[in-house]
């Protein structure tokens, strides 16, 4: 291990001082400070977009500045040892060749841990500028602007579909199976195939195509003034109250409310009739400003001394419920004038019938999101969730089960940005094990150009595979078929999934990364694809002959 | 530490063959080559260029692999990780890495034989002060004359203070007081028990400084042996003396003639360029001039000296001292001769006939370099062995 972490520390070493290293450093380190004050990344105008739209951009650039870099140095550094020569003084020495070779992707390993460090710090800094007061003022102050930021963006959420779905694979699935029992399977392709100009591949896959979107239709389209009621359960939001100190800035005795001022992050966190709590007595948010709100309580509450006895200036224990989010995408069978549908929204308790509601107007095909608060899950974690199609027009709108989901929070932004961090991490110690599998076989150039090429399979797999797969299934026998099913199962097992892993996504929409997502990414990517890699990397460099032909 | 039994390098039908990409034979670089390298000896590996020298210690390096034929090193393969411990390596140039210093490279080095921190850092500082690359110790290596990098080289080469050292062209680029510091280290080694293998188109460095010789060409060996035996010349004798003058020389010369031999030359000896060339360097030294570059070198490295650290004074005196006190004073050096002189040509040559010539300052040679018939290594070499690989 001694001489590993001396290999290792040396190529950290090498690393830093090495032009390259340096310049990807400045690089990351400008676009990250740059960031936040570029006019174009201010996303949509609000300030939950201005955030999310850098921590799209700052999470990309740092994940692709990171691998490239490591491409480079990790191809690099190996390949550069063989060509100047240095290696046969420290081949020469009393170093395994697994020691060298573990020891330099250790080092690479290490200079990736302490720029994701640098780099999470950074984007974590900004990210709370943002959300600070002096960034709301440039931007859209709006209250409903801060609960998203507080909410949706500096939240990590879990999200459960409804407990009914449809699984349109197996729904297609039984129809062929029908099909085949009735004996017309034969017959209703044979059509497709005569469409397809006799392709019998295309024509099965036409046949797909029309049984999913059959089997799509089959979704109740919500008709003008009906309703959709979808059922959620596994909802563990209980228990993430938020507790800060207001301070009272006017009382109405008459009015039963209570105007208590509390940073931009608490009030954030309350929703338009939702419960609070003051001083230990439940009030209701009748208003919500960028710093202050508006409590309202029953008149029994309101008589109670710890609110009654109240005076301005006077300091106060304010508690926030926990809240649950329900986004979902409607598509409307009109397009409507302005562009949105109206609707109603019932979030029910289904235990203690305590029910929250809101009055919206959505835009069409975007997802949208209405805030409640979390005492609309029982405590087995269920709750109903009911609409009610008020667009004009005799509008026909169309929720489909893929696009209605439940959130609720399960952890903080903090954490979740750390999590996000160690999967580019493990990305980055990834390629930089491709790297020095490349650099111990071939030259620089020809180490770069491999692991350029293996980019493509990690970063849109699906896609590649899914273009690949027809040309294939054409001919199921013969080489192409055998070449094919190599490739593919190659790739699944050896290269990662980069695009599945990338963290940005949930990180953007504040969904909780979760340890066994990341546990499980990290077993992958570093100790099993890195390890194969290295393990052949130590082979190969065991077998070479590290001098060249001077004679 | 050697033993004294042990073969510290055989090779048995050692052949190397290149091949191109299609595998087809290109050239054999060595061709059945046998060898054997024992402890405390130095062992020279000549040849002109191409001749598989640094071929051959490539392979006893593990850095290429024999086509045929067998190495063993400590008798173990040389890739063995354990016997790369015992060995120390100076390339044909210093592949170090530019971007560190001269205390950074040796530390990285010394933590490859994983010695402790204290070690390591002493060592350090005394091969520094050794190669006289102390004072620009804090200036990397891609900084460095080729001098200098020959120098922090031969330090690497020896922060594990190895049992096997091996050298390939180590003098090239390097300045003659690095030079002489160099031979003298080698010499010491020797005695110290260490073997050396050294492989070097400088002629006059591997007659000063090895004990047998293999002298290669085209892969093949040609000669192999010691250098007395090699070099010796068994049809002439040379007598060095004081200064004599006209009347003495020429009673020297009817002693020889009556004896019934011939003198072929009489000649008064010069200084050598390389004792000229130190002592102007000392002379400057004293006075203190500055200088951006190496200095010459200090002491030798204690730990190469005793072999240990924690050895007291004593034991680097008595090594030092050591070799001193085995020589015969180089005066009394009896010459090689082919049949004894007779006794009263002895008693003339005896008798002093001037007086004694001025003590010339600076350092000279402990022991004077007999002279030697060049053309045998240059017949053995092909006739090119001064052109540089």
């Amino acid at each position: 291990m001694f001489r590993l972490w001396a290999v290792a520390k040396h190529t950290l070493r090498q690393c830093l001082r090495m032009k390259v290293a340096v310049m990807f450093i400045a690089l990351l380190g400008c676009a990250l400070v740059s960031m936040p004050f570029m006019e174009v990344l201010k996303g949509d105008g609000t300030l939950a977009g201005q955030i999310q739209t850098f921590l799209m951009y700052s999470t990309t650039i740092t994940a692709a500045l990171l691998v490239l870099m490591t491409i480079f140095l990790s191809t690099g550094i190996l390949s550069g040892d063989v060509r100047t020569k240095q290696i046969f003084s420290v081949s020469t020495k009393p170093v395994a060749p697994w020691q060298y070779i573990i020891g330099r992707w250790l080092g690479i390993f290490l200079l990736n841990v302490l720029l994701t460090a640098l780099a999470g710090s950074a984007i974590y800094g900004f990210a709370q500028y943002l959300r600070s007061g002096e960034a709301l003022a440039t931007a859209s102050g709006k209250a409903e602007d801060r609960r998203k930021v507080e909410t949706e963006v500096f939240a990590a959420r879990d999200r459960v579909g409804p407990d009914e779905k449809l699984d349109i694979d197996s729904a297609v699935a039984k129809r062929i199976s029908a099909m085949k029992e009735q004996g017309r399977y034969q017959e209703v392709l044979q059509g497709f195939i005569d469409i397809n100009k006799g392709d019998r591949e295309e024509g099965y896959q036409s046949l797909l195509r029309e049984l999913s979107k059959q089997e799509l239709s089959k979704v109740e389209p919500i008709a003008a003034g009906k309703t959709a009621t979808w059922s959620f359960s596994g909802i563990e939001a209980a228990g993430r109250e938020s507790s800060a100190v207001g301070t009272v800035r006017g009382i109405s005795r008459q009015a039963k409310a209570v105007q208590i001022a509390a940073s931009p992050q608490f009030v954030g966190k309350l929703t338009y009739d939702g419960p609070v709590t003051v001083n230990g007595v439940d009030g209701r948010t009748v208003r919500i400003d960028p710093d202050s709100f508006v409590a309202s309580f029953s008149q029994e509450d309101m008589s109670r001394n710890a609110i009654v006895a109240l005076s301005q200036g006077e300091k106060v224990d304010i508690v926030a419920d926990p809240t649950i989010q329900v986004t979902y995408k409607a598509s409307a069978s009109r397009r409507p004038a302005d562009g949105t549908v109206a609707s109603y929204w019932e979030v029910q308790n289904p235990a203690e019938n305590v029910t929250f509601s809101q009055s919206r107007k959505d835009a069409v095909n975007i997802p949208a999101t209405l805030t409640v608060s979390a005492r609309a899950v029982d405590a087995d974690g269920k709750t109903v969730v009911r609409y009610w199609n008020l667009a004009e027009g005799a509008n026909t709108i169309t929720i489909r089960q893929d696009d209605v989901f439940v959130l609720y929070r399960v952890g903080e932004f903090g954490p979740n940005l750390v999590r996000a961090m160690a999967l580019i991490l493990a990305q980055a110690a990834f390629i930089g094990a491709l790297g020095v599998l490349a650099g111990a076989l071939v030259s620089f150039p020809v180490a770069c150009l491999f692991c350029f090429s293996m980019l493509p399979f990690m970063v849109a797999r699906d896609f590649i595979i899914d273009a690949v797969v027809p040309l294939a299934a054409r001919q199921r026998t013969g080489w192409v078929h055998y070449v094919h099913h190599s490739i593919v199962k190659g790739i699944n097992r050896l290269l990662p999934d980069f695009a599945g892993t990338f963290p940005g996504t949930p990180l953007v929409d504040g969904i909780y990364i979760s340890w066994g997502f990341l546990s499980e990414s990290l077993f992958w990517m570093l100790c099993v694809q890195s390890v194969v890699l290295l393990a052949v990397a130590c082979l190969i460099f065991r077998k070479r002959e590290l001098a060249r032909v001077q004679v | 530490m050697v033993d004294a039994n042990e073969t510290v390098v055989q090779t048995v039908k050692l052949t190397k063959v290149f091949r191109d990409f299609w595998l087809r034979e290109k050239v054999t670089a060595v061709s059945e080559l046998d060898m054997e390298v024992y402890p405390g000896e130095v062992f020279g590996l000549l040849g002109p260029n191409g001749s598989g020298k640094s071929t051959t210690l490539k392979m006893i390096l593990g850095l290429l692999f024999p086509t045929r034929g067998r190495i063993a090193v400590f008798g173990r393969r040389p890739n063995n990780v354990k016997i790369k411990s015992r060995i120390g390596f100076l390339p044909e140039e210093s592949y170090l890495y530019p971007f560190l210093d001269a205390h950074e490279t040796l530390d990285f080095y010394g933590r490859l034989f994983h010695q402790p921190r204290q070690r390591r850092r002493r060592r350090t500082e005394m091969l520094l002060e050794m190669v006289g690359l102390s004072g620009v110790a804090y200036r990397r290596v891609g900084e460095y004359s080729k001098g200098m990098q020959r120098r922090i080289g031969l330090a690497q080469a020896l922060i594990n203070d190895p049992d096997l050292l091996i050298l390939d062209e180590p003098t090239a680029g390097m300045d003659p007081i690095g030079t002489k510091q160099f031979k003298d280290l080698i010499r010491l080694l020797a005695e110290r028990g260490k073997s050396v293998i050294l492989s070097s188109h400088l002629l006059a460095d591997v007659e000063d400084v090895c004990e047998r010789v293999c002298i290669l060409y085209g892969g093949r060996e040609r000669a192999r042996g010691t250098i007395e035996d090699l070099l010796e010349v068994r049809s002439s004798t040379q007598i060095t003396t004081e200064g004599l003058d006209e009347s003495a020389l020429a009673k020297v010369t009817k002693a020889i003639r009556s004896a019934g031999r011939k003198v072929l030359e009489v000649t008064a000896p010069r200084d050598k360029l390389e004792s000229l060339f130190l002592r102007i360097v000392d002379e400057a030294q004293a006075q203190r001039l500055t200088t951006g570059g190496a200095t010459s070198g200090g002491e030798v490295a204690e730990f190469l000296m005793s072999g240990s650290d924690v050895e007291g004074k004593q034991v680097i005196d008595r090594l030092i001292a050591k070799p001193i006190e085995d020589q015969p004073a180089p005066a009394s050096e009896p010459a090689h001769t082919e049949s004894e002189p007779a006794q009263e040509v002895i008693e003339q040559l005896t008798t002093p006939a001037v007086e004694k010539p001025e003590q010339k300052a600076g350092p000279v040679s402990d022991k004077p370099a007999p002279k030697v018939d060049r053309s045998v290594l240059d017949n053995l070499m092909g006739g090119s062995a001064d052109s540089e690989e």
